[in-house]
């Protein structure tokens, strides 16, 4: 077997076989499944019921009947003012006054009088019920009908469709830069944390010397891109494994315990302002995409983008030595992903901007950028030259770490100064 | 024939020179000593025979070819700053270092199977590295520079930080070695310890080779003629004024034998003092050392 193969191997398997590997591949999904069943159980949890009272001192709305919350949230007691003044049972009053003038809603004002705050979901329905019933008795008022008032009442939503493109598949640019951004911030985390993960175990080698054990059996740039795709095919493992399980728990767990009808319950747009209809929007837009080639890029760009950065990340380890030491020299490594990040939202915004088409072609920001570009449709001339240019990024940076990289593995006791590696790019062998 | 011949090697690190025209031929089957003072380019010598680095000039013949990357399989390296990965277990790591050589699998395990029960320690397999103490450790390292049956040995300092026991242990093992027809490198800054070992040796000092030759040559050529006698009894006055002496203490003299050995004898035969023992006094390698350096400077 060739060695670099065996190299990976170490490195994978040492780092699978990690407690800390398990914990936290099993953990992520675990908190990610419970955050999900948190927000359902909050959603579905009634929590104590308001009942409210509505005090018509006017008797404008004898006639109208006011729907309790579907969740049994809020429960509405009308009273007519004249009969009685017993407020104490109710946790909210409604007190519709006398001289309350329907043709101008604003001029007297509904007030809602309680000893404790309702509660932003409770004053959310109440608030809603009321327009929607004021509204209604003034239409009745103008003699305008139930339908007329419906018709009125519709949202618009625009369907943004490409040009150039197929027309049927309308593209919802929302759907695709949240989705693009949630890409390209997954990328982010596997770059930093993976990349750190490699500057220190190449440090580790280094002082706990077995690096020169190791440097006399195999060429020092083997040793370094094994770790780097031993070290890579462990983020991917972890990557996969999220996904498995997350798409276990939302679609297996979640339904088997009773909460498959949530989705479409009527109470959720009430509560979360969420309406089933953008819901099944989103959905669509969801289904349209074509994800093999979407995965495809982002593994090609993701590999080469480790690539990159590994290298970056391994030679800083290898002159850094001792951790602290590392630590300092990180930053400029650091910089240009936390830089492509801060981007994120403008190149996503204007997908087809030139913002977005220099970060998708330089080799330092088009690991995160192009991926999350995917769900925006680009071109495939656009993924093709930021390929290349990748490849032609990762190809220097690896040639460039090697050089610092054997020469630093071998470099004890002094501190590493950015004036000492750039020597070090020059020096033979 | 040579297992290795180095030819006007050169090594600079900017302006330091690391190694400066160095040639000597360590002969198949040898122990031979590469000593020196910490800095002499030791250190620099080893890495570019086992391709770590690479001499700026000059050639390097293993086995009388051209050194090559292949040839790399066939070395064992035991660096002065040695270390093993130290969550992993004993077992793995060895197949792993053996492996990183080319052993197949099974041939790998089958080795390692072998060292662990020659040196009495099977029961370590499933310990990890951290768990052992130093000199546990160092049974490893060695385990590990052996494992793929390398024609060169080369040992950097392998005594530091040995206990008496296992030292013997390895030191034995060197013998043994030997015996199978391997060359060993025997490389250190502390002369003393090698001095039995070995063959050969050859002596850097700041980059460049002072001396080189068997040891016992190079002994006879740097010895001053000096005797010890051992001696029950009172030596008067006279012994000094008649002989060299450098000193008299302890009931025994050392002296510099201008006259020959019979006639510092006659002196304790005529004055009936019992002579315990008579010998001359070799110089040690550390001596020969000095005495080298001091001369080059002068030239």
């Amino acid at each position: 077997m060739n060695k670099i193969l065996i190299i990976i191997r170490r490195e994978y398997i040492t780092r699978i076989r990690k407690k800390s590997f398990i914990i936290s591949t099993l953990l992520a999904p675990l908190g990610f499944f419970a955050l999900i069943m948190f927000s359902i159980l909050m959603s579905n949890y009634s929590g104590s019921s308001k009942q409210v009272g509505i005090i018509d001192d006017s008797g404008l709305f004898a006639a109208v009947t006011f729907p309790d919350a579907a969740d049994g949230s809020v429960v509405f007691h009308y009273e007519d003012g004249t009969k009685t003044k017993e407020h104490k049972k109710y946790d909210a009053i409604i007190e519709i006054p006398a001289n309350y003038d329907i043709d101008n809603p604003k001029k007297v004002t509904i007030n809602c009088v309680s000893e404790k705050s309702v509660g932003m979901i409770a004053s959310t329905y109440i608030n809603k019920t009321f327009s929607e019933k004021v509204r209604k008795l003034r239409a009745s008022r103008m003699n305008i009908s139930q339908d007329q008032l419906d018709n009125l009442n519709t949202d618009i939503e625009l369907t943004y469709q490409k040009l150039s493109e197929d027309k049927k598949k309308g593209t919802n640019s929302m759907v695709g830069m949240i989705f693009g951004y949630m890409i390209g911030l997954a990328i982010y985390a596997l770059l930093l944390v993976y990349g750190t993960m490699i500057m220190k175990g190449v440090a580790e080698e280094k002082t706990s010397r077995i690096m020169e054990v190791l440097v006399s059996s195999v060429k020092p740039i083997q040793l370094m891109l094994g770790k780097i795709i031993g070290i890579a095919a462990v983020g991917l493992t972890q990557f996969a494994l999220w996904i498995i399980l997350m798409g276990i728990s939302i679609f297996l767990i979640i339904p088997a315990l009773g909460f498959a009808h949530m989705p479409s319950a009527p109470a959720v747009p009430v509560s979360g302002g969420f309406d089933p209809d953008t819901a099944q929007q989103w959905v669509n837009v969801l289904r349209s995409y074509h994800y093999g080639p979407m995965v495809i890029v982002l593994i090609i760009f993701f590999l080469g983008g480790f690539l990159l950065y590994g290298s970056l990340f391994a030679a800083i380890g290898a002159a850094g030595g001792d951790e602290t030491d590392s630590q300092s020299l990180t930053f400029p490594v650091i910089l240009p992903i936390i830089i492509t990040v801060a981007m994120m939202s403008n190149v996503l915004g204007q997908p087809e901007g030139k913002l977005a088409m220099w970060a998708s072609f330089i080799p330092f920001s088009s690991p995160i950028i192009m991926p999350a570009l995917m769900p925006t449709n680009p071109p495939f001339w656009q993924i093709l030259v930021s390929f290349l240019f990748l490849f032609g990024g990762f190809m220097f940076c690896v040639m460039l770490a090697a050089r610092i990289y054997r020469t630093g593995i071998l470099m004890y006791g002094k501190k590493t100064t950015f004036k000492e590696i750039g020597r070090w790019l020059f020096t033979k062998n | 024939m040579n297992q290795l011949s180095l030819a006007h090697i050169e090594k600079k690190y900017g302006d330091y020179v690391a190694s400066g025209d160095v040639s000597f031929d360590i002969p198949k089957g040898s122990i031979f000593g590469l000593l020196g003072p910490n800095g002499a380019g030791k250190t620099t010598l080893i890495r570019m025979i086992t391709r770590i680095t690479f001499p700026d000039s000059g050639t390097i013949l293993f086995g009388g070819e051209p050194l090559r990357e292949s040839h790399t399989n066939r070395i064992g390296y035991m660096p002065e700053e040695r270390g093993l990965y130290k969550t992993m277990k004993v077992y793995e790591h060895l197949i792993y270092l053996a492996r990183l050589k080319d052993l197949s699998a099974s041939e790998a395990a089958k080795r390692v199977n072998h060292w662990l029960d020659k040196f009495d320690i099977a029961s370590w397999k499933q310990k990890k590295i951290e768990e052992l103490s130093k000199g546990m450790a160092q049974k490893i390292q060695f385990i590990a520079t052996v494992l793929h049956d390398p024609e060169l040995l080369i040992l950097d300092e392998p005594f530091s930080g040995l206990d008496p026991i296992n030292a013997k242990l390895i030191e034995d093992e060197i013998y043994a070695l030997r015996q199978m027809g391997k060359t060993i490198i025997f490389s250190t800054h502390r002369m003393e310890q090698v001095e039995d070992i070995c063959d050969e040796i050859v002596l850097v000092h700041k980059g460049h080779k002072i001396l080189e030759g068997k040891v016992a040559e190079l002994k006879q050529q740097f010895k001053e003629n000096k005797y010890s006698i051992l001696y029950d009894g009172v030596i008067s006055n006279g012994f000094a004024d008649k002989f060299e002496v450098e000193s008299v203490e302890n009931q025994q003299a050392i002296v510099l034998a201008h006259a020959s050995n019979n006639e510092i004898l006659r002196y304790f035969l005529d004055h009936n003092i019992t002579v315990r023992a008579y010998n001359e006094i070799l110089p040690s390698l550390n001596e020969i050392f000095i005495k080298a350096v001091n001369e080059q400077n002068i030239k």
